[in-house]
C-alpha cells in the first residue's frame, strides 16, 4: 500500500466553497479514518506502520514516531515513518532527555521548533534535517506508556487543532497497544502456565498422585503452580505454590521459583533448608515478590513427610483411623518477606489408605465464605472421599465439585492430592 | 477501593483503605504508601485497615511490599484495626508477627 490518504485526492473536488469549513471536513473524515483503522484487526506492527503513515498525510508532516517506555528509564521507538532508521538502529532515548523524553517526563504535548543538540538527544532528528517537532504522550490510565510525535522538514506551526488531533490519535495508538499487550501478556502467561505445568505425575508404586488447575477467570492465570518430582534417594517432592500477583509477571516469577526449587531440592535434604534457599535466590534476583508454597519430600517406603510452609494454607491430611486434619503449624513467612526468621521442617504421615492434599486459597471463596469455615468444609470432603481406583483423583473432584461447584473461579484454583 | 492519604502530623502520616483490598487494589494501595513515603519527613506510616471489607493473598502481598520498602527507608509502619477476616488472613500467612498491629482506638493518633 502506498503512503497516500484515499481521501485526500477527493478533497480538492468537493463542493464545499468555504476553504475553513471544506479543510475542517476533510481533517473530520480523516479523523474517521484513524478511528476505523485502530479497531480493525492488523497486527500490531502493521497497525501501527499505517497509523504513521495516515498522520504523515493527515498533518502533511515528513516524519512519524511511536516510543514506548521500556522499563522506567528509556523510550524505545517501536514504529516510525519517514526516520525508519531510529527504530532499525535501536535508539533508546532516556526519559528526561531530549525531545520525546522531555515529552514522556511531563505528560503533556510538547512543541519544538528549534531542533538541535540541544534540544533533541536523538540524532537521527537532526540528521535528517527536522525544523518543527510536536509530541504528544501516550497514556494508559494516567500513566505514560510511551511518545507519539511528527515532525516536519520545514518550518512550520502546530496550533491548538493540530495538538487536539494528536491527541486523538495518541488516544487511538495507545488503546491500541494496551489492548494488544494485554492479550499477549494473557496469552503468554497462560502458555507459560501451561508448559510447566507437570504433563504427567511421576508414577509410584502403592501411590496415587492427582492435580487440579484452573485458571482464574477474572485476571487470568496468576502465579499458582504443583509439582511433583523424584529425588535421587528414592524420595519425592511434593510442591504447591502461589506467586502474588497475577498475569505473565507472576507466571514468569513462579517458573524461576519452581525450578529453583528443583535445583535447590537436588542439593539438600532438609525442606526448611531448601526454602531458605530459594527465599535468599528470590530476595536478591527477584526483590519485591511475595510467594506462599508448602514443600514436602515424602519417603514412600514409610509414608513420612517432612514438609515446610512458607506463609501457605495448611496441608489436609486424612487418616483411616481419625477425622481429618489441616495441619500448620509451625509455618514460616511467605518468601520475599524476611531472611533472619528461621524455618522449621515439620514431620507428617501419610498412612495405608491416607489421602494428603494441598491446594491454594482460589479453592475458597473469601468473599462469601469464613476462612475457617471454608478450611473445615474442606476436611469435611477430604474425609468423605470413597475408596475408588485412584483416591487422589476422586478427592480432586470431590474438592471441585463441592467448593466451585458451578461458581466461575475468580483466582486460580490448585489442588495437588497424594493417595497411599 | 477508596483510599485516603491525611496530612503529614510529625512525621506521621496515616493512610486509610475502604473496600476490597484485591488485586484489583493491591497496586494503588502500594503506590498511594510509596507516595507517600518518598516523602523525606515521613517517620512513622499508619495504613488504617478498619474500612477494608474483603482481602485475599494480593492484598496482603501489598502490605509485605508496604513494609519492606518502610523497612528500607526506615519508616516505622503500623497496621491499624484490621477485621477479623482481615486479620485471620495475616495470621494464617504467619505475618502477624512481623507488622505491628495496633486495635489504635485511642493511642495513635
Amino acid at each position: 500500500m502506498t503512503s497516500n490518504d484515499p481521501q485526500g485526492a477527493s478533497a480538492h473536488d468537493a463542493s464545499v466553497s468555504d476553504p475553513v469549513a471544506q479543510d475542517h471536513e476533510e481533517r473530520l473524515r480523516r479523523f474517521e479514518s484513524l478511528t476505523e483503522l485502530s479497531v480493525s484487526q492488523l497486527p500490531m506492527e502493521e497497525l501501527l506502520d499505517e497509523l504513521l503513515r495516515r498522520l504523515r498525510t493527515l498533518f502533511a508532516v515528513d516524519t512519524s514516531a511511536v516510543l514506548l517506555l521500556e522499563g522506567s528509564e528509556f523510550l524505545v521507538p517501536i514504529a516510525a515513518c519517514g526516520i525508519e532508521e531510529e527504530v532499525r538502529q535501536g535508539v533508546r532515548i532516556p526519559i528526561g532527555r531530549g525531545f520525546a523524553g522531555h515529552v514522556a517526563a511531563v505528560g503533556e504535548p510538547v512543541v519544538l521548533t528549534e531542533v538541535s543538540s540541544a534540544t533533541v538527544y536523538n540524532e537521527i532528528l537532526i540528521r535528517k534535517g527536522i525544523q518543527t517537532l510536536l509530541g504528544v504522550p501516550l497514556f494508559d490510565g494516567e500513566t505514560v506508556i510511551g511518545v507519539l510525535h511528527i515532525g516536519a522538514l520545514s518550518e512550520r506551526t502546530f496550533d491548538e487543532g493540530d495538538i487536539a488531533m494528536l491527541r486523538f490519535a495518541a488516544d487511538r495508538v495507545a488503546a491500541a497497544i494496551t489492548s494488544r499487550r494485554a492479550d499477549i501478556d494473557r496469552a503468554a502467561a497462560a502458555a507459560l502456565q501451561q508448559s510447566l505445568a507437570p504433563r504427567q505425575l511421576p508414577s509410584l508404586p502403592g501411590y496415587q498422585f492427582a492435580a487440579r488447575y484452573v485458571p482464574g477467570s477474572k485476571y487470568g492465570v496468576s502465579g499458582d503452580w504443583y509439582d511433583v518430582f523424584a529425588l535421587p534417594g528414592g524420595e519425592f517432592g511434593i510442591v504447591i505454590g502461589d506467586v502474588m500477583g497475577h498475569g505473565l509477571r507472576a507466571a514468569t516469577i513462579m517458573g524461576r521459583i519452581k525450578s529453583a526449587l528443583r535445583a535447590y531440592a537436588l542439593d539438600h535434604a532438609d525442606p526448611a533448608v531448601v526454602v531458605h534457599h530459594l527465599d535468599r535466590k528470590l530476595q536478591h534476583f527477584e526483590p519485591g515478590h511475595i510467594c506462599t508454597l508448602v514443600y514436602a519430600v515424602l519417603d514412600p517406603a514409610t509414608g513420612l513427610i517432612r514438609f515446610t510452609s512458607a506463609g501457605h494454607l495448611p496441608v489436609a491430611i486424612v487418616s483411616p483411623a481419625a477425622p481429618p486434619r489441616l495441619v500448620g503449624q509451625k509455618v514460616g513467612l511467605p518468601l520475599g518477606v524476611d531472611l533472619t526468621v528461621a524455618r522449621t521442617t515439620n514431620l507428617l504421615t501419610l498412612e495405608q489408605d491416607g489421602l494428603l492434599c494441598l491446594f491454594t486459597d482460589g479453592l475458597i471463596d473469601q468473599r462469601r465464605t469464613d476462612l475457617d469455615d471454608a478450611l473445615a468444609a474442606i476436611a469435611d470432603i477430604l474425609g468423605n472421599v470413597r475408596s475408588t481406583i485412584n483416591r487422589a483423583d476422586s478427592a480432586c473432584a470431590a474438592l471441585m465439585a463441592r467448593m466451585v461447584g458451578e461458581k466461575e473461579v475468580q483466582d486460580d484454583v490448585t489442588i495437588l492430592t497424594a493417595a497411599r | 477501593m477508596h483510599i485516603t492519604i491525611g496530612a503529614d502530623h510529625g512525621g506521621q502520616v496515616e493512610l486509610s483503605a475502604a473496600g476490597d483490598l484485591d488485586l484489583a487494589a493491591a497496586g494503588d494501595l502500594e503506590s498511594a504508601a510509596e507516595h507517600v513515603m518518598l516523602n523525606d519527613s515521613c517517620k512513622r506510616l499508619v495504613v488504617d485497615l478498619s474500612a477494608v471489607t474483603f482481602i485475599d493473598s494480593t492484598g496482603i502481598g501489598a502490605l509485605v511490599s508496604i513494609r519492606n520498602s518502610a523497612l528500607s527507608k526506615g519508616i516505622e509502619l503500623t497496621l491499624r484495626r484490621p477485621s477479623a477476616q482481615v486479620y485471620r488472613l495475616i495470621e494464617i500467612a504467619n505475618l502477624a508477627a512481623i507488622f505491628d498491629i495496633s486495635d489504635g482506638q485511642i493511642s495513635d493518633g
